[in-house]
């Protein structure tokens, strides 16, 4: 056993008994060309016995006086601002934020569009959006990512989200004394106040300063959620009076996985005029296709940002049993959306408004469009019915890139 | 191995494993996220040693002495563990293909920190307590299940431990089904076995402990260990107290298990292989095998994670994929070897 590991055993050994017969066995000729090497190895198997000792006994954080770097000033007790997170935990957060890692795309988008990209120093393999966001150190994917490697970028702030990274990933930054920020919305207006809250906490130290630039940042980011909270009552005031449209939402096709009730998917899938044909209580529920057969919803809706794989996708499972049985299979009323929809971030308002446009084409026909921020939603779709599968699939316009495969990662929440 | 086991020897092989283990720790040392060379290694050791700690380098402190090194131990204690708790049920299941769950521990242990997931998912210590407690309410309802006219009896303990595995593997796959909180997912993680998670300093100790104190407690059955392997009743016959060595062995394996399940998770192959590759290596002589599959195991689990940190980096793999996938290999050549 190594060296320090086993000292507490040891003590308890007759070191001159063993030192006799280890003597006795060797022949003294066995020492002679292993003596260096022998002694070197001694000598580091000492110095990494302080070493062990040093961390069993945690004594030097306390010992060090020079803090060099702001997660390092963390662990030294400076004060800062108390933050209670979504989850109610109380992390200390030290201003100003500077440096900040994301563990999960949504909220590696949610930063940029609060103008706080610049401040993104890690974020995971799955990050993709904006174009900016692949260019920052990867810390690994956000359900396994490198801890050391999120330590190495000395981040004052981790910001993780509670659908998608582990506990026990938050756990061990907290024993490290970096700021975790988790993130839980359930829904669309979490979503929001979320967003919100994270550009008020992260900016919050830049007020100190008098920074002209700074207070406009944060003017933005008030203007940027209140355009969104415009956005989505504006949605609403379209659809009143309108009957909500039963939808059945294939997260994952093998196995058949959909949309539970709690989430903030749900939450905008009924912002956009629809309500789950299937209502279960799991997150993310497996569920059979002959209850959605029996549910028979109005319409299937699939999101990828890749048109061809989607129509692919279509295509195969029109023939299949089950699946074309349901009408609204046959009927070709299928809606193919953006990965946002899968993403709690501020582009989810943009899903949102496109899959109300798909449900609703009459409602918004003629009214002119309240978004600003989205001049590039198409307009009404065609007619569904007596069209060609290709024809029938209203494929919303994709933002990210069109290349990206469905099969490059899992989506926002999966897993 | 007909050659006889003298204290000599025994220290000898001993000593030859502990100095893989320390080569091996030294290279998880350099590897990793952030590198560092065997110059920069030794120089902030000498801060450490000469008592200068406030000369290291930031990036030392935080990712070596924080986040690093006690990965590493947390393997060494997690792999010794396993290693001998394989060892110990293979006796006293004589089974040569019993392994540390055999008998249910990591499904209990699993149940257990969902529970806590459940109850309690912000308090950080709670799952490997509860994963701990979970181990032990399982191993004590299986010897009650295993128990035969008052005697532990290998079949019955096996048939019982393999069906109470079954059971709890169900009732998990039940809950991770069913249940809405989305803090479960973890489990599967968990499952696969993972060393990724940084523990305080204080847990680390309390792992110590208990490996030294269960596995010392195996080590002192271990002749006798020796001749219960030839059959219950010879072993009664020289004078062996059965009963009272298979319950010895039968705790203190278990709370290795345990240990080692509530804070890596259920890290496969190496408390099934460990201990063959020893017996193939140095003798079936269980007064040399309990402290070689110690060393051995720790060097398996230093290796595969440090495998599992870098192959892949920045992402990590479970540590349990690794065990396997080098594991299995190995284990193939020197059994090929022993036969031809």
């Amino acid at each position: 056993m190594s060296s320090a590991v086993n000292r507490p055993a040891l003590r308890h050994v007759p070191w001159s008994l063993l030192r006799r017969t280890l003597l006795q066995f060797l022949p003294a000729s066995s020492f002679g060309p292993l003596a260096a090497p022998a002694a070197a190895t001694l000598i580091f198997a000492t110095l990494i016995a302080i070493l062990v000792g040093a961390t069993l006994t945690g004594g030097l954080r306390a010992q060090s006086k020079q803090p060099t770097s702001p997660s390092v000033r963390k662990t030294h007790g400076a004060t800062g601002t108390k933050v209670t997170d979504e989850m109610g935990r109380v992390i200390e957060l030290l201003q100003p934020v500077r440096r900040i890692v994301s563990l999960a795309p949504s909220v590696t988008e949610t930063l940029f569009a609060l103008g706080l990209g610049d401040r993104v120093v890690g974020d995971t393999t799955y990050c993709d959006y904006p174009v900016e966001a692949k260019s920052k150190a990867r810390v690994g994917g956000p359900i396994d990512p490198n801890i050391e490697q999120i330590a190495a970028l000395h981040p004052d702030l981790v910001v993780a989200t509670r659908s998608i990274n582990r506990q026990t990933t938050v756990n061990s930054l907290q024993h490290l004394g970096i700021a975790v920020y988790v993130t839980d919305p359930r829904t669309v207006e979490q979503v929001l106040d979320s967003t919100a809250r994270l550009g008020h906490l992260i900016r919050a130290g830049d007020d100190a300063t008098p920074n002209s630039a700074a207070a406009a940042n944060g003017n933005s980011d008030v203007t940027l959620v209140a355009d969104l909270r415009r956005r989505v009552a504006g949605i609403r005031e379209q659809l009143s009076g309108a009957p909500p449209k039963s939808v059945f939402f294939v997260v994952w096709q093998e196995p058949l996985i959909t949309v539970g009730r709690n989430t903030f998917l749900a939450d905008a899938l009924r912002w956009a005029g629809a309500r789950l044909a299937l209502e279960a209580a799991q997150d993310w529920p497996n569920v059979s296709l002959e209850a959605v057969v029996r549910a028979q919803p109005e319409y299937l809706i699939f999101s990828n940002d890749d048109r061809e794989q989607a129509r692919r996708q279509i295509d195969q499972l029109r023939n299949q049993p089950g699946w074309r049985q349901l009408e609204a299979m046959r009927g070709g009323r299928i809606i193919v959306l953006p990965e946002a929809i899968s993403h709690p971030s501020p582009r989810l308002v943009d899903a949102i408004e496109e899959l109300a446009r798909a449900l609703y084409p009459d409602r918004f026909a003629a009214a002119t469009r309240h978004s600003l921020n989205a001049p590039d939603v198409p307009d009404a779709p065609a007619a569904f019915s007596g069209a060609t599968i290709a024809d029938a699939v209203i494929v919303a316009r994709p933002r990210a890139s069109l290349s990206r495969a469905l099969s490059c990662g899992p989506q926002e929440g999966q897993l | 191995m007909a050659k006889r086991l003298t204290l000599g020897r025994m220290l000898w092989i001993c000593t030859m494993l502990a100095a893989v283990l320390l080569g091996v720790v030294v290279l998880a040392l350099q590897l990793g996220a952030v590198p560092f060379s065997l110059g920069e290694l030794s120089q902030n050791l000498v801060f450490l040693a000469t008592g200068h700690p406030e000369k290291l380098s930031t990036d030392f402190r935080l990712i070596m002495i924080d986040i690093r090194l006690p990965r590493i131990l947390l393997g060494i204690i997690v792999g010794a563990a396993l290693s001998v708790a394989g060892a110990s049920f293979q006796a006293l299941l004589r089974n040569p293909l019993a392994d540390p769950y055999v008998l249910g521990v990591s499904s209990g242990a699993a149940l257990g920190a969902i529970l806590a997931l459940l109850a309690l998912p912000a308090l950080p210590l709670m799952t490997p307590l509860a994963a701990f407690l979970g181990a032990i309410a399982t191993i004590t309802a299986v010897y009650f299940l295993g128990r035969r006219e008052g005697q532990l009896d290998s079949g019955t303990l096996l048939l019982a431990g393999i069906i109470s595995a079954s059971f709890l593997s169900a009732v998990i796959m039940f809950l991770m089904m069913t249940l809405a909180s989305r803090d479960v997912r973890g489990i599967a993680f968990w499952l696969m076995g993972d060393l990724s998670a940084a523990l305080p300093p204080g847990l680390l100790w309390i792992l110590v402990v208990g490996f030294v104190v269960a596995a010392g407690a195996i080590f002192t059955t271990a002749s006798d260990l020796n001749l219960l392997l030839a059959g219950e009743r010879e072993a009664m016959h020289l004078g062996v107290d059965v009963t009272r060595v298979k319950l010895v062995v039968y705790v203190s394996a278990s709370i290795l298990t345990g240990l080692a399940v509530s804070v890596g998770g259920a890290i496969g192959y190496v408390g099934l292989l460990v201990p063959h590759v020893m017996r193939m290596l140095f003798g079936s002589d269980y007064r040399v095998l309990i402290p070689t599959s110690a060393l051995g195991g720790a060097i398996a689990i230093v290796l595969a994670d440090t495998l599992a940190r870098t192959i892949v980096a920045p992402t990590e793999l479970p540590v349990g994929a690794m065990t396997a996938m080098a594991g299995a290999p190995v284990f193939i050549y020197l059994l090929r070897r022993r036969l031809s």
